[in-house]
């Protein structure tokens, strides 16, 4: 009987029910066979009249073996339903025994889960979700090959030969954008305009709100202009939907409003309004790079195959050009690229960055989870030595261990995306504007997908290893030694698994380390100007209230007299770029007053007031003074880098120097040169990061031409502080011109602002560092209470034998560390191995940087021995005699 | 069972082996031979199209079974009537006499002319 059940249970239920339908039909043939031959027939009829008799055979055989089968599954789900209900009363129940474990365990758990959650939130709304226009991966990013093989904005004469000739796009569309003056709303304001060429509303088909988008019709020289504005623009300045058909001026240049977008159009980046940009003629000039190029690819085709059709189109254009101080500007080529790669851009690589240290973090939760659940599972090993010596199979043991643990993880995990929803209101405000896509981070249905999974593996990395420990054990020599035993074993797996924790906590010290230090090197850097206690504000004028180059001389040298009068100001100046958050635009220069000589400069219009204000130090000559007027000859400062490159070993004052292609004063017929007057320091301008360019300084008495369409202007308070300065200056140019719209802000902050990313990475990876540190603390702390806890007996021994307390004790904090210090030589490392990583996002700090691995190391080191020593007191402060009595 | 035999109609195949098992129990073949004789060969059914109803009878707790051996010393499978089953050929029984009484009186004397 045995055996035969044995042997049944070897086949498989399908199988035997196959057995079970045919053995049935065969009987039911040979009986009727029977009957049939005692009735008179002859054998081979009588089968065959059985046969008939019987009907479809093979029919009826897989009816009957589809009805068991189904019979089956309907049982084994039946089963498994029933016993994953029992698997969570039990994982309920044991959650409610240990309480305090379990809550510790769930907000261990929620951190590891939130972490992930929320970098993956940031990830999938900045990475991966796709750009909210139709047809994203239609859209393609245009621009020129540099000389040097980078992308540069391209010539507007390419850009139409290219749209005229290209078969690869739907829509190319060129545009610039740039924050300007709105006047004829409610107030004046600062907004960023786009000009748009005409193809911009087929490559974005947004469609409009109220009113209509622009027609090729509006995208003529000297029609009459028209806008498109944003809702939030309309809302707020233009009366919402009476918005359409009024009025407004934009740079000098009355438009009438024609449409209404919705905010989802936000291309280009913080756009309000879009304006035709073929009003006025263009420049024929194919090295002028003014203008970013979208395109939307004709379908089926790639980036690289448009790149086929425009790289070597763009070699044979530039071919024509051949004025000979073009030549250097020109482009190599074609770059397209997948646009949203292009506005995602830099955040790429830190985003990555810190879902690899989510990862880590979430590792370091489940290693300490591990061994926990081992500690308990050890504790536990009776109840399971006696649940699978009544009958529970391993398998059976094994699955309720790991229901425990899910049920763990599902609370945490839940917990996990509250912890999540709290972070990501917390980080979007951090992030402001410097994370492009923010405003599309959501915890929506694919992060809880991410989540879920995440939270399934959760429950099987920590559950997994205790469950598979517990099951292993022989029942009987369990119950006999009432649970002791197997000490050795044990401890070499919770010795691994705090190496582990200590070596992941160690790589994510590193990280943030190597970060912080970096963080500390871009703010100490020397930008060669001091933004303590300066405004800058961004300032456009009325092109129509400003006409002439003349008007705009004017207004500026009234308004800078006004804004050095402010009381509590002590400089106040004029300057076409700000620092280290602006750009540098930069140029062909002329040198020595003649054209044989030639040199690329960054371009910049200031006041005399400017350097005073911020501080940039006059290194030769003078700065520009009053006898510099617009009749008088022109002169520059040019800055450190300028003089040393192009007159090393020189003395720069009285050298001639053109504005090159970058103002009007450049004909071939009457060259207008500068004259040098003064030598400055470096400032960097297009960020603290970035090297200063050679650049020459103009005087706006002279030529103002580049800040018709705006500029900056600092001020610098006196002694007695910045406080009320931004009032009074929003005052001063009010009276000076009440339809300019100033945008005050502290350079300090504008310098912030322009750190925000790194910040950004920086304080996740921080937290993401400390968190786990702590976890590896609350490990180590764990993990020697326990084993302290379970050797009471030996230390009691030992104490009763005559061992002192410190030797015990340092026996056993020699025990604990062991694992910690190989821990640290494995995060060391791994540390140097992910260096490759994280080299991109530092400056100035190699990513091998000793102070950083001696400081990080030092920290764990400490940590451990902080956690390991507080168990261990507590361990040996027992009566030796209490410690044996136990038993 | 000739060609002008009786289809059996739906659903009463199985009150029809519940009827037969309630006699005493059977195998396959037995109920299968019961139905045929009983009806004077009147019902048309391919003996093995009782396989799945019993099997699905089974399933339903109806019906039990087990291998046995039979008087003439084979092995087949008998089928026993549950109580369960009892009940529900019950129920079906009664059922069944008002449905003919109701068919009758409306097919019944007159309906013909």
């Amino acid at each position: 009987m045995n055996d035969s059940r044995k042997e049944q249970e070897r086949v498989s239920p399908k199988a035997r029910v196959a057995e079970d339908v045919d053995r049935e039909i065969s009987a039911h043939l040979d009986m009727c066979v029977e009957e049939l031959v005692r009735d008179g027939w002859e054998p081979e009829n009588a089968r065959k009249e059985a046969m008939r008799r019987f009907g479809n055979e093979r029919k009826v055989r897989r009816h009957c073996r589809a009805i068991e089968n189904e019979h089956l599954r309907k049982v084994k789900t039946k089963r498994i339903v029933e016993g994953t209900l029992q698997d969570l009363r039990y994982g309920a129940r044991a959650f409610l025994k240990s309480k305090g474990f379990s809550l510790v365990a769930i907000a261990t758990l929620a951190v590891g889960i939130a972490a992930n959650a929320t970098v993956f939130s940031i990830l999938n709304g900045v990475l991966l979700k796709p750009l909210p226009y139709d047809k994203p991966e239609e859209l393609v990013w245009v621009t020129e090959k540099s000389q040097t093989g980078t992308p540069m904005s391209a010539a507007w004469a390419n850009f139409r030969d290219w749209r005229a000739e290209s078969r690869s796009f739907r829509g190319l569309t060129a545009y610039t954008n740039y924050p300007t003056t709105v006047l004829g709303g409610t107030e004046p304001v600062y907004a960023r305009v786009a000009n748009v060429s005409r193809d911009f509303w087929t490559v974005f088909p947004v469609p409009p709100s109220s009113g209509r988008l622009t027609l090729p019709e509006d995208h003529v020289e000297g029609v009459e202009p028209v806008a498109v504005v944003s809702e939030m623009f309309a809302q707020r300045y233009l009366g919402g939907r009476d918005a359409l058909g009024r009025g407004i001026e934009i740079s000098g240049t009355l438009v009438e409003v024609v449409g209404i977008v919705p905010p989802a159009m936000n291309f280009p980046m913080g756009a309000e309004l879009w304006v035709p940009a073929e009003l006025t003629s263009k420049s024929v000039s194919r090295s002028s790079h003014n203008w970013r190029v979208v395109g939307r690819l004709e379908a089926g085709l790639t980036p690289s195959s448009a790149a086929l059709e425009l790289d070597p189109m763009t070699v044979r254009l530039v071919a024509s050009s051949t004025r000979e101080e073009e030549q250097r500007y020109l482009a190599t080529g074609t770059i397209i690229t997948p646009l949203q790669d292009v506005i995602v851009g830099d955040t790429k690589r830190p985003l990555f960055l810190l879902m690899g240290a989510a990862a880590f973090v979430l590792l370091v939760a489940c290693t300490n989870l591990a061994s926990t659940l081992l500690a308990r599972g050890t504790a536990r090993t009776r109840e399971l030595a006696v649940r699978s010596a009544v009958g529970a199979s391993r398998g059976r043991i094994i699955r309720q261990l790991l229901s425990e643990s899910a049920f763990l993880a599902a609370l945490g995990g839940m917990a996990g995306i509250g912890l999540t929803l709290v972070a990501l209101i917390g980080l979007r405000s951090v992030a402001g504007a410097s994370i492009p896509r923010m405003e599309s981070v959501a915890l929506d249905g694919t992060v809880l997908l991410f989540t879920s999974f995440v939270t399934l593996f959760t429950a099987l990395a920590f559950g997994l290893l205790p469950a598979l420990r517990t099951g292993e054990h022989d029942q009987a020599r369990v119950l006999r030694t009432d649970g002791r035993g197997n000490e050795g074993y044990k401890g070499r797996i919770w010795g691994s698994l705090v190496m582990v924790e200590v070596a992941l906590a160690l790589v994510l010290l590193t990280g943030s380390g190597l970060l912080v230090r970096s963080f500390n090197a871009v703010l100490a850097v020397d930008g060669g100007f001091d933004e303590g206690d300066v405004i800058v504000s961004g300032i456009a004028l009325s092109g129509i209230k400003y006409p002439s180059l003349e008007d705009h001389r004017m207004f500026w040298d009234g308004m800078l007299a006004r804004a050095e009068a402010i009381p509590g100001a002590s400089h106040a100046g004029l300057i076409s770029s700000a620092p280290a958050s602006g750009s540098l635009p930069n140029g062909l220069v002329h040198l020595d007053g003649g054209t044989s000589r030639t040199g690329d400069a960054g371009y910049i219009v200031a006041s005399a007031g400017a350097f005073s204000a911020l501080d940039i130090p006059l290194l030769r000559g003078r700065l520009f003074n009053a006898s510099d007027g617009p009749d008088s000859r022109h002169v520059v400062v040019v800055n450190q880098s300028f003089a040393d490159k192009y007159w090393p070993g020189e003395n720069p004052i009285g050298k001639q120097v053109s504005g090159g292609g970058m103002d009007g004063y450049w004909t071939a017929d009457t060259p207008v040169f500068g004259t040098v007057v003064g030598v400055v320091g470096d400032v960097r301008y297009r960020s603290l990061i970035r090297a200063a360019r050679p650049t020459v300084y103009w005087n706006y008495r002279q030529r103002p031409y580049r800040i018709r369409r705006g500029a900056y202007m600092v001020v610098e308070a006196d002694a007695i502080g910045v406080g009320g300065l931004a009032e009074s200056f929003r005052v001063t140019l009010h009276e000076a011109d009440p339809d300019v719209a100033p945008r005050i802000q502290l350079l300090k902050d504008s310098i912030a602002e322009s750190l925000a990313e790194r910040r950004f990475t920086l304080m996740i990876m921080s937290g993401f560092a400390l968190t786990g540190l702590f976890l590896a603390a609350l490990g180590i702390f764990g993990v020697v209470s326990y084993a302290v806890a379970q050797r009471t007996r030996e230390i009691g021994i030992r104490m009763a034998l005559g061992a002192s307390g410190g030797a015990v004790r340092g026996m056993v904090i020699r025990g604990a560390m062991a694992p910690v210090v190989l821990g640290l030589l494995v995060g060391v490392a791994g540390a140097w191995s992910f260096n490759r990583v994280i080299a991109g996002l530092l400056y100035e700090v190699r990513p091998t940087d000793p102070l950083t691995f001696v400081t990080v190391s030092g920290v764990l080191f400490s940590t451990g021995l902080a956690a390991s020593w507080l168990p261990t007191m507590r361990g040996t402060r027992v009566d030796p005699m209490n410690s044996l009595r136990e038993d | 069972m000739g060609e002008n035999g009786l289809k059996i109609l739906k659903g009463t195949l199985e009150i029809l082996i519940l009827k037969t098992l309630h006699r005493e129990p059977n195998h396959g073949y037995g109920i299968a031979r019961w139905l045929r004789e009983t009806s004077s060969d009147e019902f048309q059914v391919e003996e093995g199209a009782l396989y799945p109803a019993l099997r699905k009878l089974e399933k339903r707790g109806l019906i039990n079974s087990a291998w046995e051996i039979t008087n003439t010393g084979r092995e087949a499978k008998i089928y026993r009537l549950t109580v369960e089953g009892e009940e529900a050929l019950d129920a079906a029984s009664a059922n069944w006499d008002r449905y003919v009484s109701a068919m009758a009186s409306v097919m019944g004397p007159g309906s013909n002319q």
